[in-house]
Formats: C-alpha cells, structure tokens, sequence
C-alpha cells in the first residue's frame, strides 16, 4: 500500500517540527526515515499512524485499518504473558482457533515460543522487543511504522532483531517506515532512504538503497563502502 | 535466600509483642484492682465466651455485618462509577470535589446524628457507612485511572483496540492495587463506622447496640467483649482481603525482583 505525504506541518506550542513535507512511500519496500534525534521523524510517523493530528497538510492512500507500529519500548502489559499480549491487538472478529494459530505461528517465527507463558518482568529487553516485533507482525495490516525499534539494545542484539525483522518481511509483506537516525541501521534495513534535515525536518534528499539484498550485512565489503559514503555526505550528527 | 511470601515478616516477635500486651494489660488491672473500671483480660475473655453462645449473639453480628457489607458495596459501586467518570474526564472531577471534600471532611458523629433525623434506626449504620467510605474508594479510583500507563494506552489507539478489551484488559488490571488498597482501607473503616452508628442509633440488633447496652448497665467487662468482637470482624475481614488478593500480587511480583 504506497501513500503520499502532501504539504505536512506541525508544531508543538511555538516550536516547529515538521514544515511542509512531502514524502511518498513506495508500495511494499521498507523507507527509512534518517534523520538526528530529535528532528521531527517520530513526530511524523506518529502522524502517519493516526496518533498525532497534523496542523496542515495530509496523508494520501493510507488506511489507518491496516496500520500496525511498533515503538521504541516493547510496551507489554505486564499482568498478561507473552501469549495473550500478541494476542490482545488481534481482531475481535476472530475466533478462538484463529487468535490462537496465529499467534502461535508468530512465536515461533520470533523464536519466543519457548517463552508464550512468561510475564513480561520475566523477559530480557531484547525477548521483550521480539514479542513486540511478533504482535506488530501479527495483526493483518499491510502497513507497518516503526519507530527506532532496537535503539536500547546492544549492537549484537539489534543485528539479531533487524535479521528477525527482515525475516518476517519476506514471510509477512508490509509496506513499513523505519525511523532511524543510524545509518547503519538504515543501510542495513532500508530499500529506500529519506534523509531529513534537522528540526523542523524537510526532506533533504531520497535514494534508492543500491546494496543488494546479501550486500546488507555489516561484514560485506560494499556494505562498509556504502555507509562510509554516506557518512561523509551527511557529516556529524550520526550514531 | 528469599523470605516469602510473608518478607520482612517475623511472627515469632509479632506473638511475643501481643503477650507482653496482655500482660502489661493485667498489670495494669490488677494496680486498679476495679472490674468496672478495668476488667482484666480473663475476665474479658471470660465474658467474650459467655456471650458468644447467647442466642442473640449471632443475631446481632450478623446484622452488624448485613449493615457493613451493604454499606461498603454501595459506596464501592458508586465509588467505581464515579471514580472512573472523574478519571476519565477532569470536567466531572471539578464537579464532584466540593461535594467529595465536603463528605470527607464532615465528623462522622455529625452524619449520624444527621441520619438519626432522617432515617429508620437499622439503615442509620448504613447511611453512613456509605458517606465515609465512598471518599476512600472515590480518590482512589481517580488516583488509579490517572496512574495507567499512557504509553500503554497509545499502543491501544495504534492498534484500534476497542473499549470494551481496553476497560478489561488494560485499565482494571491497572486499577487493581488502588482497588485493593482502597478496598481493604474501606473495610477497615467500615467497622468501626458501623459500630459507632449503631451505639447513637441503638437498632434492635447490632454490635454497637450491645455496647451500649453494657454501657448503660456500666457492665465494663462486656463493653470490653463486644469491643473485641468488632476487632475481630476487622481481622477477619482484613485476613479475607489478603488471602483474595494474594495470587494477583504473586503475578505482578514475579521478576520485579530479578
């Protein structure tokens, strides 16, 4: 499902966060959206998903029924195991068998099936973020927005969720907004690549992610060809 | 090694602690060497078991504990219904504190002798009951809805969860220690409520009428067995409490610790 962004702003009391953006996301690839912390780029993928109303400006072909997100923090409710917190987003035309094949079927795709009856408090940050990953993957929305979703975690842990994620991809199509503001990370898990401005952000520049699917590890020669390019071009402020 | 489920908890000193209680309480008889002005504990005890068989005794706990419970469940729906709007929406929080505040604040004697002109004697411990919990279960339930993860509640909203799953699975679990804590806080209100009502109001049956009953008849050891029965309906009620709410603890607890 492709959308279009079309004259977006949005500021919160004085202070400007998004001004006039315009941004298409293309049908079924994953955009990254890399910009510093703290420029807007949450703001607008809260506005995507319904949850931020924009001042002026609005987003064209998106479905807000098919819209799944996945944030910074794993967000469990922390009295329901892992089991029926996947389940809890699940339609409530479902039935009983439904809910429970599919969320079994996405355990096991996030290799937490091991884990279906743990609480929460009993889960480690990374575990926690999988369930996460698995009820956004869950719901039968075509859209996915993701919002710095391995930011906490150490880098072992996030290379092991974006190969989780990029998985889930080719088994689950979606057509996803990855908010990032690593390169790596976007290099890694974008096809296509929003650079946006600092605050309030503009769209600085689009490019199509050239590395080849096999390319987009951290241990491919291209791979660290790419990133330092990229580096160069935008100068300080990445992580 | 972990101490549970009771951590923290010896009950070793707790019972040396209530012995040394009864026996400073004997002492301090025996100096006043007067039964009507302070009964020793055996002749307490000795009067709690006299009257424990009279016919009249049953009859009149249970209309004490008739009058609490209705009390304390009226005040808990209206509590649930009034504290969820007002949590829910701060305009009908602002329209209900000065009558909350009021109620609060208000003695209790004050309300009984209010209910006394208003009321039938029995439904007087009622009444009241009703005015002095209700504040308890109100401002708590407030407190709760306002204390709900909001992180949590916006994953509903980008997840379009309906209301319905929302109140059962997101804000009652949440509510579910102010419930307790203003559940038990509330019962334990409710007793003495109820027993100082009965004791101006005097029903035909009740706790508090019986003490003022052993007042009047200046019968001190009596007043001392009734005292105690209504301590043990607080005990009683508070250990029933703990042991319900027990399993739901052990939940949110697991791992908190790890």
């Amino acid at each position: 499902m492709s959308f279009t962004v079309k004259g977006l702003s949005k500021q919160f009391e004085e202070l400007p966060v998004i001004q006039k953006m315009n941004l298409e996301v293309p049908d079924n690839g994953v955009t990254t959206l890399l910009g510093p912390s703290g420029c807007g780029k949450t703001t607008l993928l809260r506005t995507m998903a319904g949850l931020i109303e924009p001042d002026v400006g609005t987003i064209e072909g998106l479905d807000r029924e098919e819209v799944t997100f996945l944030f910074q923090e794993p967000r469990l409710l922390p009295w329901e195991t892992v089991f029926s917190n996947v389940e809890f987003v699940l339609p409530p035309a479902w039935s009983r068998e439904e809910r429970h094949a599919a969320v079994s079927a996405i355990l096991a795709d996030v290799q937490m099936s091991d884990f279906s009856a743990y609480y929460p408090a009993e889960l480690s940050g990374g575990m926690a973020q999988r369930v996460a990953l698995g009820r956004a993957f869950v719901y039968p929305g075509r859209v996915l927005l993701l919002d710095e979703p391995f930011q906490g975690l150490d880098f072992s842990l996030q290379l092991a969720l974006i190969g989780v994620f990029k998985r889930l991809l080719r088994t689950h199509p979606r057509t996803s907004v990855f908010v990032t503001h690593s390169v790596r990370e976007a290099l890694l898990v974008g096809d296509t690549l929003v650079r946006l401005s600092e605050r309030p952000a503009r769209v600085v520049e689009v490019f199509v992610n050239d590395l080849s699917p096999q390319e987009r590890r951290v241990d491919s020669e291209a791979f660290a060809r790419r990133e330092r390019e990229l580096y160069r071009a935008i100068g300080g402020w990445t992580g | 090694m972990k101490h549970e489920p009771h951590r923290g908890r010896d009950y070793l000193s707790i019972a040396a602690a209530a012995l040394v209680l009864v026996a400073v309480w004997k002492l301090v008889s025996v100096l006043v060497g007067l039964e009507m002005i302070l009964p020793s504990p055996e002749a307490t005890l000795g009067r709690f078991m006299e009257i424990a068989v009279t016919p009249s005794f049953g009859a009149s706990v249970s209309a004490t504990v008739a009058r609490g419970l209705s009390g304390f469940g009226i005040a808990a729906g209206a509590g649930l219904l009034f504290g969820g709007a007002a949590g829910l929406r701060p305009t009908v929080q602002n329209v209900l504190q000065p009558a909350v505040t009021i109620i609060r604040s208000t003695p209790v004697v004050a309300f009984i002798l209010i209910a006394l002109i208003w009321f039938d004697t029995a439904f007087v411990p009622v009444f009241v009951t009703v005015l002095m919990t209700f504040p308890v279960i109100y401002e708590n339930i407030v407190e709760g809805i306002r204390a709900v993860d909001r992180r949590l509640v916006e994953l509903c909203r980008a997840y379009r969860v309906g209301n319905r799953r929302m109140w059962f699975r997101l804000y009652l679990p949440s509510l579910f220690p102010f419930l307790a804590s203003a559940g038990r806080t509330a019962l334990g209100l409710t007793w003495k409520v109820v027993v100082a009502a009965e004791v101006l109001s005097i029903p035909e049956l009740g706790v508090g009428s019986e003490l003022q009953e052993a007042r009047v008849m200046l019968e001190t050891p009596r007043v001392f067995a009734w005292t105690a029965v209504a301590i043990l309906l607080s005990a009683l009620t508070d250990l029933a409490f703990t042991l319900l709410t027990q399993k739901r603890r052990r939940i949110m607890a697991r791992g908190a610790g790890a």
